[in-house]
C-alpha cells in the first residue's frame, strides 16, 4: 500500500498504538474464553446445580475438586482433549494478531503520523501469517533442543560433582544448569522476536506477495547482521520487561490469596485483578515488540546500501 | 475371615507372659525369658486403658555383622534365644531368609506379576542370604540343624521360607539357644533393602524365626511383593562393623562405639522389639535433638539441612501427639534415615525405632511430602512396632490404621491443606485418601491378605486409602472423641500383643457401640460401600386439598386455585442411600430466599422423603453438606437444584480457567 510508511525506529513505541495493544489483549481474552469453555461447561454440568455453585470445588481440603478432576467419565476426556486442541490451535492462530500488531507498531499512514485501521492491520497479519508460523516452528525446535541439551548437561554435571558437592549441592547444580537452559531458550525467543518484526516489515514493504522463505531468510539475516552491542541492549530491554511480567503474575497470585474469589464482589474483584495482570503483561509484550521492530528496522537500513 | 483364635484367652496368656518377663526387658537383654503364667487381664477403658510396659520375649538375637561396602557383602554370626511360648511341643522351626527374595526371578517376590505399587524393578544386582551354620546348643550337646533344613518346597524355587526339623521336640515353655553363621550379598536397592553406591540400607538381613503362634504353629510365609512382616518380640543386641568413614544409623540405643583398625564398631541394644535394621553410608550428615524425652537422630544426604529441619519439626509435633492419642512411645531413641535421591526405594519404610523417609531436597514448603512420609513412618512405631499385628495377613491393621492416624495428625498440625497448601489451593490428606478409595470402587475386600489383592494399586487404594477413609468418616460422623477413645483403647490394650481384626472390632464394640462396629465389619470384610443421592424434589405454593368435600351434609367443591393454605410453599425431597453401609447424615434444604434448614436422617432404609414447608419456594437440596461421609463414592450426586430455579453455575472455574489460559497462551504463543 502506497500510503503506508515505515516509521523511524525511534518512533516505534507501543504507547503510540494503544488500540492495537488493546486489540491484542481482547483477542487473548476472547481466545482464552474459548479455551476455557469446555472445562467451564464440564464444571457447570457437574457442580453448577449445587446451591453454592462451583465454590465447593475451591473449598479447603479440595474433596470436591479431587472428585471432579478424578471423574473418569467421558465428559472429562472430551473436555480435556477439546481444551488441548483449542489451545494448540490458539497458538497457531495467534500469529495473525501478532503480525497485525507488529505491522501497527512499525508502520503508519500519512508518513507515519496516523495508525492504520484494524482491517488493514488484519490484512498485514494474514500476509505475515505463514512466515511468522515458520519462525514459530524454527524457534520452538531451537528452544526445545536448548532446554534438552542443558537438561542432559545438568544431569551429567550433577552426577560428576555429586561426590564433591553432596546430593543437595548436585541438585542445585542440576537445577541451575536447567534454569540457564530455560533462560537461554527465552533469550532465543527474544531474538526470534526481532526476526519476526523483520519478517513483518519485509511482508508489508513488499508490493507483491513475498515468498515465505525469502521473508524468513531476510528476517534471520537482519538478526545476524545486528551488532552485538545492540543485541545485548535489546536482551536487557527484553529481560527487565520479562521480570516485570513475572512480578505481575506473582501479584495476581497474591490477589487470589487475598480476595479468595468465592463469589459475588470478591469474584468480580479477582477477575479485574487477573485481567489487570494480563493487560499489563500484554502492554509489556507490545513494548518489547516495538523495541524489536526498531532493531529490525535499523538492520534493514544497514543492509540497503549493499543491496543497491 | 478374621483369625480363629479366641481373643480373650489369647490376650490373657500373652499378658501374663509379659508381666512375668518384663524384668528381662529394656536393656536387660542377657536374661532368658521366663515361662508364661496366668494373670488377670488389664482393665480400664478409652484412653485410660492400661498398657503393658514390656512384651513377652520369645525370640532374642545377639548378632555381630561386618559389612564390606565395596562388595556389598555382609558376614554375620551370633546366637538366637528362642522360647517355645506355645501350648505344644515343637518338632520344627521356620526361618525367614528374605534377602533370597532378590536371588532370582523364581522367588515369590520377583515372579509375582504385581504392578501399581513400589518395588517393581528387577534388581540390577541380585541379593542372597546363605546360612553357613545353625547349631542348637542343647546342654552339653551341639546339634547341627542346617544340614536337615528344607530351603525349598517341591516345584517352587523360592528360598525365603526355610523349614528346620528338630532332632528332638522342644517342649512347651522350653528355651533353646541357636548359634548361627551366615553371609549376605545385598542387592541393589529394590524395595526396603540393598545398596546404592556406598549407601547401604540393611534390612531383612539375618536368618529370622517366623512368629510362633499359641497353638504351636509358625506364621511363616515367603516374602510377598505386597506383604510385609510378622515376628515375635525379643531383645536385640547387635554389633555392627563398617569402615571408619561410614556413619551408622541402626535400631536401638548405641551402647558402645569405637574405631579399631580402620573399622567403626557400634553395638546397638534394644529390648521389646521384633526386628532390627540398620543403614551405613560414608556421606550421611547427622542431626540430633531430644524430643519429648526421646533422642532423635536424623541422617540425611549432604545439603539436605532444610529437609532435616522439616523432618525434625514433624517429629516435634508427632511424638507428643501420638503419645497422647495412642500411648507413650516407650523407647529412648528414634533414628530417621533419609536415603539419597538415587535410592528412593529404600525410603518410606519402618523398623522398630528406625524409619526411612523421603522427599526431594527442593520440595517447596507448600508441598508437604517430607512431613507426610515422616509422620506416616513414625506412626508405624505404633501400628506395626508396638502392636505387631500380622502385616501380611491383615495389612489394613498396620497400613490402614496408620494412614488414618497420619491424616488425623497432619490435619491437626497443618489444617485443611495437609498435603498441599500452595497458591491458595489446600488439599487435605483425608480428602486425598477419599479420592483414591472412590477411584478404585469397592471391588475387593479391605480385610484380606496382602498377596490376595489383584494389583498393587488395588492394595494401595483399599488397604491405605479406604481404611483411612472409613475411620475418618466414623470420626466425622460420630465425633472425634468416640473414635479417638476406641482407637486409643485398642492401641493401649493390645500394645505388644499381636492383635487381630477381631480384637479391633471388639474394642470398637466396647467403646463405640454396635452400629459403628457393624459398619466397620461390613466395610472391612464385605466390600461395604455407600452412596447418598438426591433422587427427586418438589416445591409448590401451599394449598388445601382441592376437590369435592361433603361437609355438614352439604357438598362443597374447592377449586385448585382457591385452595391456598397458611404457609406459602410446601414440597418434599426424596433422598436415597445406595450400598451396604449406612451413616447418619444431615440434609440441607435451601429456599429461594436463601434460608436454609438442616434435617437429620439416621441413614436407615433405602430412602427418606422429607417434607418441606416454608415462606419461600424450595430450590435446592444438599446431602451431607459438611462432607462428613468421605466414604460416599459419588459426591457429585449429593446435591440438586430445581430446574426452574437459577443455577449458581461455575463462574469461579470460568474465571480461573480463563486466566490460566491467558497466561499459558502468552507463554506459548509470542
Amino acid at each position: 500500500m502506497k500510503d503506508v510508511t515505515l516509521l523511524e525506529p525511534e518512533a516505534m513505541r507501543a504507547r503510540r498504538r494503544p488500540l492495537a495493544v488493546l486489540t491484542l489483549y481482547v483477542w487473548q481474552l476472547a481466545w482464552a474464553l474459548v479455551v476455557a469453555t469446555p472445562v467451564h461447561a464440564w464444571a457447570r454440568r457437574s457442580w453448577g446445580t449445587h446451591p453454592s455453585g462451583d465454590a465447593v470445588l475451591w473449598s479447603p481440603g479440595a474433596r470436591e475438586l479431587l472428585a471432579w478432576l478424578g471423574d473418569e467419565g467421558p465428559t472429562r476426556i472430551v473436555a480435556l482433549r477439546v481444551t488441548l486442541s483449542l489451545f494448540v490451535l490458539g497458538i497457531a492462530v495467534a500469529q495473525l494478531p501478532l503480525g497485525a500488531l507488529l505491522a501497527s507498531l512499525a508502520f503508519g499512514r500519512d508518513e507515519g503520523r496516523r495508525p492504520f485501521g484494524a482491517g488493514v492491520a488484519t490484512s498485514f497479519g494474514v500476509r505475515a501469517f505463514v512466515p511468522l508460523g515458520s519462525l514459530l516452528v524454527v524457534a520452538s525446535i531451537v528452544q526445545i533442543a536448548t532446554i534438552g541439551v542443558f537438561g542432559l548437561a545438568g544431569s551429567a554435571l550433577a552426577t560428576a560433582l555429586a561426590d564433591r558437592l553432596g546430593d543437595g549441592g548436585a541438585m542445585t547444580v542440576r537445577l541451575g544448569v536447567i534454569g540457564l537452559g530455560v533462560l537461554l531458550a527465552c533469550a532465543v525467543g527474544a531474538l526470534v522476536d526481532i526476526a519476526r518484526a523483520s519478517a513483518v516489515q519485509q511482508v508489508v514493504a513488499a508490493d507483491a506477495e513475498l515468498p515465505t522463505m525469502r521473508a524468513v531468510l531476510a528476517a534471520l539475516r537482519a538478526l545476524v547482521t545486528t551488532p552485538s552491542r545492540e543485541i545485548r541492549a535489546s536482551l536487557f530491554a527484553w529481560a527487565w520487561r520479562g521480570v516485570l511480567g513475572l512480578v505481575l503474575v506473582i501479584l495476581g497470585a497474591k490477589a487470589a490469596d487475598a480476595l479468595g474469589g468465592s463469589g459475588g464482589l470478591s469474584l468480580v474483584a479477582l477477575w479485574l485483578a487477573h485481567q489487570g495482570v494480563v493487560l499489563g503483561r500484554t502492554a509489556l509484550r507490545a513494548s518489547w515488540l516495538a523495541r524489536a521492530s526498531g532493531v529490525a528496522a535499523r538492520a534493514e537500513l544497514r543492509q540497503r546500501p549493499s543491496d543497491l | 475371615m478374621p483369625g480363629p483364635s479366641s481373643p480373650a484367652s489369647r490376650r490373657a496368656r500373652v499378658l501374663a507372659a509379659a508381666l512375668v518377663v518384663s524384668a528381662a526387658a529394656r536393656g536387660d537383654v542377657e536374661k532368658p525369658a521366663a515361662p508364661p503364667v496366668e494373670a488377670p487381664p488389664a482393665t480400664g477403658t478409652g484412653l485410660d486403658t492400661p498398657m503393658l510396659d514390656h512384651p513377652a520375649h520369645v525370640a532374642s538375637y545377639t548378632l555381630r555383622a561386618s559389612l564390606d561396602p565395596q562388595k556389598h557383602t555382609l558376614h554375620g554370626e551370633g546366637t538366637i534365644t528362642f522360647r517355645n511360648a506355645s501350648r505344644r511341643e515343637l518338632s520344627e522351626l521356620w526361618l525367614h531368609l528374605y534377602l533370597n527374595a532378590f536371588k532370582n526371578q523364581s522367588s515369590v517376590f520377583l515372579r509375582t506379576p504385581v504392578g501399581g505399587f513400589r518395588g517393581t524393578t528387577v534388581p540390577a544386582t541380585w541379593g542372597t542370604i546363605d546360612v553357613r551354620k545353625l547349631t542348637w546348643v542343647d546342654g552339653a550337646e551341639r546339634r547341627e540343624l542346617w544340614g536337615g533344613a528344607e530351603l525349598r518346597r517341591p516345584d517352587d524355587e523360592d528360598e525365603t521360607d526355610a523349614r528346620v526339623p528338630l532332632p528332638r521336640p522342644l517342649a512347651a515353655g522350653e528355651t533353646m539357644t541357636l548359634e548361627v553363621t551366615w553371609d549376605d550379598q545385598l542387592p541393589s536397592v529394590v524395595e526396603r533393602t540393598g545398596f546404592d553406591g556406598s549407601f547401604h540400607m540393611v534390612a531383612q538381613w539375618f536368618p529370622k524365626l517366623a512368629k510362633l503362634e499359641p497353638d504351636g504353629s509358625f506364621a511363616h510365609f515367603p516374602f510377598h511383593h505386597l506383604g510385609e512382616f510378622y515376628a515375635d518380640y525379643g531383645a536385640y543386641d547387635v554389633t555392627v562393623d563398617v569402615p571408619e568413614a561410614f556413619t551408622i544409623g541402626a535400631t536401638g540405643k548405641t551402647t558402645e562405639a569405637r574405631v579399631e583398625n580402620g573399622r567403626r564398631i557400634e553395638r546397638h541394644v534394644q529390648a521389646d522389639i521384633h526386628d532390627f535394621a540398620w543403614s551405613a553410608w560414608d556421606r550421611f550428615r547427622a542431626r540430633e535433638e531430644t524430643i519429648d524425652g526421646v533422642a532423635v537422630k536424623i541422617l540425611t544426604p549432604p545439603s539436605y539441612d532444610a529437609l532435616a529441619e522439616r523432618e525434625l519439626a514433624t517429629l516435634r509435633f508427632a511424638l507428643p501427639h501420638y503419645g497422647k492419642r495412642y500411648g507413650r512411645y516407650p523407647y529412648d531413641v528414634l533414628t530417621v534415615v533419609h536415603p539419597p535421591p538415587t535410592a528412593q526405594e529404600a525410603g518410606g519404610m519402618e523398623y522398630p525405632t528406625l524409619i526411612t523417609t523421603g522427599g526431594a531436597a527442593y520440595t517447596p514448603e507448600g508441598v508437604l511430602t517430607p512431613e507426610l512420609v515422616t509422620i506416616h513412618e513414625f506412626g508405624h512405631q505404633y501400628f506395626y512396632g508396638l502392636l505387631a499385628s500380622h502385616e501380611t495377613k491383615w495389612p489394613f491393621l498396620d497400613e490402614g490404621l496408620n494412614s488414618y492416624a497420619e491424616t488425623e495428625a497432619m490435619r491437626t498440625w497443618r489444617g485443611p491443606g495437609s498435603i498441599v497448601d500452595l497458591l491458595g489451593l489446600q488439599v487435605g490428606g483425608a480428602e486425598g485418601h477419599a479420592f483414591q478409595a472412590a477411584a478404585h470402587d469397592h471391588d475387593e475386600r479391605i480385610a484380606q491378605p496382602a498377596y490376595a489383592f489383584a494389583t498393587g494399586s488395588a492394595y494401595g487404594a483399599q488397604v491405605y486409602s479406604r481404611t483411612a477413609t472409613l475411620f475418618e468418616t466414623l470420626r466425622r460422623v460420630y465425633g472425634d472423641d468416640l473414635v479417638q477413645r476406641a482407637i486409643g483403647a485398642y492401641t493401649r490394650k493390645f500394645r505388644f500383643r499381636h492383635p487381630t481384626p477381631e480384637d479391633l472390632l471388639a474394642t470398637f464394640a466396647a467403646e463405640a457401640g454396635d452400629r459403628v462396629t457393624s459398619t466397620m465389619r461390613t466395610a472391612l470384610f464385605d466390600k461395604g460401600w455407600v452412596d447418598y443421592v438426591v433422587l427427586q424434589m418438589s416445591s409448590h405454593p401451599a394449598h388445601k386439598p382441592a376437590g369435592i368435600f361433603d361437609v355438614a351434609g352439604k357438598r362443597e367443591t374447592v377449586p385448585v386455585d382457591k385452595a391456598t393454605g397458611g404457609a406459602k410453599y410446601e414440597g418434599w425431597v426424596l433422598v436415597g442411600r445406595r450400598g451396604t453401609l449406612s451413616f447418619p447424615v444431615e440434609i440441607e434444604l435451601v429456599a429461594e430466599d436463601g434460608s436454609k434448614k438442616r434435617v437429620p436422617w439416621d441413614g436407615h432404609g433405602d430412602s427418606i422423603r422429607i417434607p418441606y414447608s416454608g415462606a419461600s419456594r424450595l430450590v435446592s437440596v444438599v446431602v451431607d453438606p459438611d462432607d462428613k461421609v468421605l466414604l460416599d463414592e459419588a459426591v457429585a450426586n449429593n446435591h440438586a437444584t430445581a430446574a426452574s430455579a437459577p443455577a449458581a453455575g461455575a463462574p469461579r472455574t470460568l474465571e480461573r480457567a480463563t486466566y490460566w489460559a491467558e497466561l499459558l497462551l502468552q507463554a506459548a504463543s509470542p
